[in-house]
């Protein structure tokens, strides 16, 4: 189980590991321009984690997750086709584990929120829970990170 | 709420496969078309008979009433006329 002050930890790495890539994007002479969308999306994202961890009820915290995670995939969605700019199939791969990601939250605000009320006889589901979100998440940085080593900075261009 | 948001959940994903759809379609078009232009790389040669083959097919699609299936062309291609395509 992550607790509070982890997870602001975590997401102020991933925020950062975003940052560096995005800069690095600006100053890519050849980018992606699938990639260089959805990456805004997902730094402001992640970026309103702390919002929801500071303004939610323990109620309420599994859902704007989740709805965090929707957005995320909606927002992208939007802008692809309003800019009209194919998908990558790195990003398909990666609106699928923002997906599953929405499903694991759903799952443990049914199973912690709803059915139990004590996290004592669920601690093995949360646990899992946790692992498979850092999991996802490592995996998102990871695949962006490797589509963004393919990218060319402009004064490759001499060498 | 719960019930909402799944519902939202359903409608992107069906919005994510009619947009797959659009793009798949996007992309062979743009095929058919840089196709066009690879057949430029190749000697003078080569290219004249690519040239003739391509605007053979593309106007037997373009008026398939003149069609005449022969043991070599295949009816079950998808090819877009150059004119369209350019």
């Amino acid at each position: 189980m992550i607790t509070t002050e982890e997870a602001y930890l975590i997401n102020k790495v991933y925020v950062l590991i975003y940052s560096v890539i995005l800069i690095y994007g600006v100053k890519a002479k050849t980018i992606e321009k699938t990639e260089m969308i959805l990456l805004p999306c997902l730094m402001v994202g992640t970026f309103s984690i702390y919002y929801i961890l500071q303004h939610s009820s323990f109620q309420d915290f599994y859902l704007y997750d989740a709805l965090n995670c929707l957005s995320i995939v909606v927002v992208s969605l939007f802008v692809h086709n309003e800019r009209r700019v194919n998908h990558s199939k790195s990003v398909y791969f990666i609106y699928g584990l923002l997906l599953f990601k929405f499903l694991m939250y759903m799952v443990i605000y049914r199973v912690r929120v709803i059915i139990y009320d004590t996290d004592a006889p669920i601690m093995w589901l949360i646990n899992t829970q946790s692992v498979l979100i850092l999991l996802c998440d490592s995996l998102i940085v990871l695949i962006l990170s490797l589509q963004v080593s393919k990218w060319k900075l402009r004064f490759m261009q001499f060498s | 709420m719960e019930i909402t948001i799944y519902a939202v959940f359903l409608i992107l994903i069906v919005a994510l496969v009619i947009v797959r759809k659009r793009e798949v379609k996007r992309i062979n078009e743009r095929n058919y078309l840089q196709a066009y232009f690879d057949i430029f790389k190749h000697p003078v040669i080569e290219r004249s008979d690519r040239i003739t083959a391509w605007e053979r097919k593309s106007y037997n699609q373009a008026y398939p009433e003149t069609y005449v299936s022969t043991p070599y062309s295949s009816s079950s291609e998808k090819i877009v006329s150059i004119h369209k395509a350019i």
